[in-house]
């Protein structure tokens, strides 16, 4: 299947960047604009929740209309339960469970989605799986069918099995030409030193070792009825959806062994220090930032995110207006807000010129550490609260949107009617809330630093900034 | 040309194009350049070394026919039955069975718009990502006969079916964003004269048959109109321009 190739949900700090910037300073906005219009927040859907005997949960939003219909599997393991030695095993696990079943081969299985309309795609992420597929209304019948194949009946094949490891091997190669996909990786190894978070990828090693019969065994211990969630959103009858998926899965039936434990909530010691991953002739240095932020179960969790858009999370952004717009360092700076069930990350991202390096540092540490002590102005927060509201209006249109968030909300133990409140609980978040979540985890001395890069630069760069700089592969 | 989607009412909207655009006053139109290009008479061909790449990877472009021309239908048919995920002839050709590439994409107009909303010369381009250890002239003749096969036989029922269904629903996944059928139903205005066009795809994609799928390859997808680029690693590039002069 095709992986998606993002390792963690990126629940917030979505960035709509305009296709072209002129380079030319803007003249200021003209006076008398008009007040901003009424906010119309996403209005949440009715979720009909069932759970089949088999222990199956399957959430349904009917949405009559737009005449397709967006499923989304996912079963709560992931690469956290991943055996030390197999790091990544999970992605393999992705890619080769839709390649052969008891009745299909692989071409099959993928012409059979394609006549519904679909392609099925897959991500591991660190505590769960999940499969998305959006096809036509009047095929999803058919389509439970085949996944209900995938699902219940995948054999893993030695031959697909060995051309999946040859080819992931080699699309991990391509992979380490990219600065963020090296920025990534090591910023999880350095923020969650041996926990199993710490993992984001495969190794050469790992895809060398596994086997299609440890593939076959995972998949029998991973993919159970008790341990997944079916969410299915778009143009039909919850009534007649819940026969449907009674008819395709009600007879996937778990293994006599325990589901595999969930990862423990990591240790929040991350180093603030410089990790600096050499890149031969690199032009750029790629700079990521995190540190530990709250968990989205947490009360300030809303206040997090407001705070996160003022800082670097929306265009209009303090961070994209001081390195992008005046300065020119860098084309697209951006801060995150990462969830994984056990942990959240706030991150920050910006790939800048060479001469700028030490330069670009200073100004993402000044704006972290200006969260850290300053209150915003009631503006950005208004414009902060009113982008993260609209955003999830426009986000949640798309059916596959919301197939996606419901799955990682029961992935977080958190219940469906979750998507409709968002809204709500970032309109209710108070200055003083800012301030306390900005004072809390934005200060730049919580930051673990990965600068991928040239290593001369970034030594000589960073230098005064005190910080020890050690590199790493 | 200005296209709204979304939750407004029309009444709403004209009132405010004629607010803050209808002081604007009506100029004389430009004529239309001519930017048509004059035929391709040979294949093209060249190899680049990548400083920073660790694997190869081939583009292969064909000229397209224009867009009012009948074929117009058949060449983004041509390009989906290509190009559109694991189902599609290259991929099941190139990464499955030959096992010479990596990954594929590609279709008509790819990747600058959908095969639909071009106005000038445009190309269907084929990028195919290949293993460092396989020649590129092997991932072209695993090429040649996934184009040569599906000019002398076009598509099965079952095939044309299965396209069918997946350009429909793609079709709507691109309609359900809200800017994206803003941006269709001004490029069917500005190009065609008619909004209305943004009903009418999925039809005319199901009335393309396997003669003009045929009648497509052969008068278009002919090496020479095409252009191949491969992008090496500059580790590699000695091995594979040898490998690319002994394709010639």
């Amino acid at each position: 299947m095709k992986l998606i190739r993002a390792t963690m949900l990126v629940l917030a700090g979505l960035m709509i960047l305009p296709a072209a910037w002129a380079q030319e300073k803007e003249p200021p906005l003209p006076e008398n604009l008009p007040a901003y219009g009424p906010l119309v927040p996403f209005r949440g859907p009715q979720v009909v929740q069932k759970r089949l005997a088999n222990g199956l949960t399957l959430w349904m939003v009917p949405r009559p209309g737009f005449p397709k219909v967006s499923f989304a599997i996912a079963v709560r393991s992931g690469m956290a339960s991943d055996a030390q030695d197999r790091p990544g095993f999970s992605k393999l696990l992705m890619d080769t469970i839709d390649q052969g079943t008891k009745t299909r081969n692989a071409r099959q299985i993928a012409e059979a989605f394609q006549r519904d309309g679909g392609d099925l795609t897959g991500g591991a992420h660190a505590d769960f799986t999940v499969m998305m597929i959006s096809v036509l209304a009047s095929r999803a019948s058919s389509t439970l069918d085949t996944l209900s194949d995938v699902l219940e009946g995948a054999t893993f094949p030695n031959n697909e099995v060995a051309l999946v490891k040859r080819n992931e091997a080699d699309s991990l190669r391509a992979a380490e030409a990219e600065p963020s996909f090296l920025a990534s990786r090591t910023l999880a190894k350095e923020i969650f030193g041996g926990h199993p978070y710490s993992v984001t990828s495969l190794t050469q090693a790992s895809i060398a070792a596994t086997t299609p019969e440890e593939l076959r065994h995972a998949y029998a211990i991973r993919f159970r009825p008790d341990q997944a969630i079916l969410v299915a959103v778009g143009d039909f009858d919850a009534d007649t959806m819940t026969a449907e998926v009674q008819k395709a899965l009600g007879h996937w039936s778990a293994p006599a062994q325990p589901p595999l434990a969930s990862a423990s909530q990591p240790a929040e010691n991350n180093p603030h220090g410089v990790f600096l991953v050499p890149r031969k002739g690199s032009v750029q240095t790629a700079f990521l930032l995190g540190a530990f932020g709250p968990l989205e179960s947490s009360g300030d969790f809303e206040a997090t995110e407001v705070a996160n858009a003022v800082y670097g999370g929306m265009f209009g952004s303090r961070l994209v207006n001081d390195i992008r717009e005046d300065k020119g360092y860098t084309y697209s700076p951006g801060a995150y807000v990462e969830e994984r069930r056990e942990a959240g990350v706030l991150k920050t991202s910006a790939s800048v010129r060479n001469a700028v390096t030490g330069a670009s540092l200073n100004e993402i540490f000044y704006q972290l550490n200006r969260m850290a002590t300053t209150s915003p102005e009631p503006e950005e927060l208004t414009r902060a609260k009113r982008y993260l509201t609209g955003i999830r209006a426009i986000e949640y249109q798309l059916q596959g949107a919301v197939a996606q968030r419901l799955a990682s909300l029961w992935m977080e133990g958190l219940p469906p009617e979750e998507i409709g409140e968002e809204s709500a609980k970032i309109q209710k978040v108070t200055a003083a809330e800012v301030d306390q979540a900005g004072r809390k985890y934005f200060p730049a001395s919580r930051q673990t630093i990965v600068a991928v890069g040239k290593q001369s630069v970034i030594q000589q760069q960073l230098e005064p900034f005190g910080l020890t700089i050690q590199p790493v592969e | 040309m200005l296209a709204v989607v979304g939750d407004v009412t029309p009444d709403e909207v004209f009132q405010k194009a004629q607010q803050y655009f209808g002081s604007i006053p009506k100029r004389p139109v430009a004529a239309k350049p001519d930017v048509a290009e004059a035929p391709q008479k040979a294949e093209r061909r060249s190899v680049e070394a990548d400083k920073l790449a660790r694997v190869p990877a081939l583009a292969i472009g064909y000229r397209m026919p224009p867009r009012a021309s009948p074929d117009a239908i058949a060449g983004a048919v041509v390009g989906e039955m290509l190009h559109n995920g694991q189902a599609s002839l290259l991929y099941q050709a190139l990464v499955k069975q030959k096992k010479v590439a990596l990954e594929v994409d590609g279709g008509a107009n790819w990747p600058l718009g959908s095969p639909f909303e071009y106005g000038g010369p445009a190309l269907m381009t084929s990028f195919i990502v290949y293993p460092p250890g396989v020649a590129e002239q092997d991932v072209l003749n695993a090429y040649d006969d996934v184009i040569q096969n599906l000019a002398a036989n076009g598509a099965s029922q079952a095939e044309l079916q299965r396209i069918r269904a997946k350009m429909r629903s793609d079709w709507y996944a691109e309609l359900e964003i809200p800017v994206e059928r803003a941006s269709a139903i001004s490029h069917f205005t500005l190009l065609d004269g008619s909004p209305t066009r943004i009903n009418e795809i999925p039809e005319q994609i199901a009335q393309v048959t396997s003669d003009q799928i045929k009648a497509f390859c052969r008068k278009y997808l002919v090496k020479t109109s095409r252009t191949i680029i491969d992008r090496v690693p500059e580790a590699l590039r000695g091995k594979t321009m040898n490998a690319a002069k002994g394709g010639r």
